[in-house]
């Protein structure tokens, strides 16, 4: 098995090169814009005044400090765990249900997660708003993590179980949405119960946001994330064997059902607590992998598990900056900002998909 | 028995599915009893639904047998290890890889993952087995381009070069020239067989093309669902007649001597045939086809067609009714004895 130099196969090594240029781009980007997303707001603040403030040094405009630590650090932290939780579960899902409309929002685990904090509220005896939610310590932070990520790993596991039976993609979507349906309508049913003050937090939580989340909640959604997120990175080898359908996975020596209860792990874990804190957060989750795959023109896990990460990251800041209308004191609904960046991304996935298939 | 040691031993083996209930349903009333030894080409055999799928995937662990055991080296397949299980078999399935942006050579290199670590990091020996599955599938002019760009032949010799890249004793290939081109096919069966011949693997395979198994195989297994696996030599299971027996439909008929089937045809004409070399046989499969029954001992009555050859020029001579006529090429000769001659009554009014 000798072969000489000359005739060796080039790897096409430039493209790897190039593949971590663009990540390195979505993380520059990312760190860009999170930076624009503390200056950015109803309030300008100067970039020197926040780096000064970020420095830990005493400015003398107590509100921009304030605006900065209590409001706008928190919210930006919040976004970026968010954005890079989403879009890597979204990436786990599509590869492993073989999908590319497969993600947290399409196929019922944000309706899920959201069942979950509904049913601690009700188990709590305490019928007050999902919204009030963001008064909790440290115990319910925990509390209401815990629940949401159950309430995910549930509707993954129905989900998972009916896509061993049926193999039809479009059916499992389907059910997908099905199941979501039936936990919105079940949360929709608890409503009914609850006085229209609370009615309306829930309205506003649906909006989806990543405001408010600070202090203990902050820190338990870190940990979250960035578990979910190591795991999932752990896991870019079996997740590229699985690229290969299947049964191609096991002839590899794969043990598919360890993996697919390691991606139920993560992706609950990631989109469950993301779910609980911020409300459900749409299209992030689907639309971003594809961008990923897209622009770095891989398929590798290892490249684009940190690649959908920052650009998740960079794109859910900049939902935030736009939602929030620099210079003016609107604040829009998060979920339709992310839908008008994700739905035409879905929209071309199926275009494309339609062209490869003929 | 040679003292070579086999690759794998299938020992009284039953394949079938288990359903949730009731009785297990056996695709196979008797049990297969069969060896595969290195550097041996088999190519599996049988009608649709025999189960050829099945005991290629029972063999390369996919799917459990219903009873009897098999050996893997020395090893029994359900106590290999998943990874062990990697490093002995690899497979070319028929289903279509479900991804797009792929390229060729990442492709062929997870055959190296039983290899490699937890992160999959390649060491130079794994690109070396990657680069030599390339060239030896002749798979490396387009080890960059993605898989949703190839043709079904690349995309085929790309997934038996993964397969090689996987460096196991033994390959199983589930129908790879199906949806391929005559020379696709050819030239995958090409391959198989020099890789068998040259790398001493054992590589068995599923397939619908008799005449090429009956050209490229070491060694056929005929699956039939009555009377079970035959196997043997090409040659010697035609001359005993297993083959024929293993494919006889009403539809066709297996010719010994030429090795090939012959699609029947109702209502045969007797017409003979003269002439020698190429022209005569290509003539004969034209009136073959066409429903006559071709002698070649001249008898009365009988229509009677010579073939000549002069300067890499054939004419036809066809003497009916003590006319002769000459024309050029096969289609106006059948289109002659068509009108005078038909091979079938097809119109009620014809004698």
């Amino acid at each position: 098995m000798q072969i000489s130099t000359e005739h060796r196969v080039v790897q096409t090594p430039s493209s790897r090169g190039r593949q971590l240029l663009w990540i390195t781009g979505f993380f520059v980007l990312s760190l860009g814009l999170f930076l624009g997303d503390l200056l950015l707001g109803s309030v300008k603040i100067p970039i020197t005044e926040a780096l000064r403030v970020l420095g830990g040094v005493d400015i003398e405009n107590q509100i921009w400090e304030n605006i900065l630590l209590k409001i706008r650090l928190p919210k930006a932290l919040t976004a970026v765990f968010a954005g890079g939780a989403l879009s890597v579960a979204g990436l786990q899902m599509q590869t492993l249900f073989r999908n590319p409309l497969a993600g947290p929002s399409v196929l019922g685990i944000t309706a899920g997660a959201s069942l979950g904090v509904a049913l601690v509220m009700l188990g709590a005896g305490n019928i007050a708003s999902v919204y009030s939610l963001k008064h909790l310590g440290l115990t319910e932070s925990w509390l209401l993590a815990g629940a949401a990520f159950a309430g995910a790993s549930l509707v993954m596991l129905v989900i998972l179980a009916v896509a061993s039976v049926i193999r039809d993609n479009v059916v499992l979507l389907i059910v997908g949405l099905m199941v979501g349906n039936i936990t919105i309508s079940l949360v929709a049913v608890w409503q009914y119960f609850s006085n229209p003050e609370e009615i309306k937090d829930y309205v506003l939580w649906t909006f989806g946001s990543v405001e408010g989340v600070t202090g203990d909640q902050l820190i338990v959604l870190g940990l979250a994330v960035l578990v979910g997120l190591v795991l999932a990175f752990l896991a870019s080898k079996p997740l590229n064997m699985l690229l290969l359908g299947e049964n191609y996975a096991r002839s590899l020596g794969l043990g598919v059902r360890q993996i697919r209860f390691w991606v139920i792990l993560c992706v609950s874990l990631l989109a469950g607590s993301v779910t609980g804190f911020c409300g459900p957060i749409g299209f992030i989750g689907i639309a971003v992998p594809h961008l990923t795959r897209a622009l770095l023109n891989s398929s590798d896990h290892r490249l684009i598990i940190p690649g959908a990460c920052f650009l998740g990251i960079a794109i859910m800041l900049a939902c935030d900056i736009i939602a929030h209308v620099p210079g003016s004191s609107i604040t829009l609904p998060m979920n339709a900002i992310t839908a008008l960046i994700g739905s035409p991304v879905v929209i071309w996935v199926i275009m494309k998909r339609r062209k490869l298939q003929q | 028995m040679s003292t070579t040691s086999s690759i794998a031993t299938l020992e009284q083996l039953a394949i079938g599915y288990q359903p949730k209930k009731g009785k297990a349903f056996s695709l196979f009333n008797r049990v297969i009893q069969e060896q595969l030894m290195p550097g041996e080409l088999v190519c599996l055999l049988g009608p649709n639904g025999v189960g050829k799928s099945t005991l290629l995937r029972t063999l390369a662990g996919l799917h459990k047998p219903l009873q009897g055991k098999i050996y893997i080296g020395a090893t029994r397949l359900d106590k290999l290890s998943a990874s062990k299980m990697a490093k002995m078999v690899s497979v070319v399935l028929t289903e279509r890889i479900p991804t797009d942006n792929l390229p060729v050579y990442s492709l062929v290199a997870m055959g190296r993952y039983p290899y490699t670590g937890w992160w999959g990091n390649l060491s130079p020996k794994d690109h070396e087995h990657i680069q030599c599955a390339l060239l030896a599938t002749h798979t490396d002019s387009f080890a960059d381009k993605t898989i949703d760009k190839l043709s079904d032949g690349e995309r085929q010799k790309v997934m038996i070069a993964r397969a090689l890249a996987q460096d196991t004793p033994l390959i199983l290939l589930d129908e790879p020239t199906a949806h391929l081109d005559l020379p696709n096919r050819v030239e995958v069966m090409r391959l198989l067989h020099k890789l068998a011949l040259t790398t001493g693997k054992a590589i068995l395979l599923t397939t619908h093309e008799l005449d090429l198994a009956l050209q490229g195989a070491d060694k056929l297994w005929l699956m039939q669902s009555k009377e079970g696996m035959v196997s043997g030599t090409p040659e010697d299971l035609v001359l005993s007649g297993a083959f024929e027996k293993a494919f006889s439909s009403s539809g066709f008929a297996f010719d010994k001597r030429s090795g090939r089937f012959k699609m029947h045809t109702e209502g045969k004409a007797p017409i003979v045939l003269k002439g020698t070399g190429t022209g005569k046989y290509w003539t004969q499969r034209a009136l073959e086809r066409q429903g006559y029954e071709v002698h070649s001992q001249t008898e009365g009555g009988m229509p009677l067609i010579e073939v000549f050859k002069q300067n890499q020029v054939y004419t036809w001579h066809i003497r009916l009714h003590d006319q002769i006529h000459t024309v050029s090429n096969i289609e106006s000769l059948l289109k002659t004895l068509q009108t005078s001659q038909p091979a079938i009554n097809s119109h009620a009014s014809s004698t």
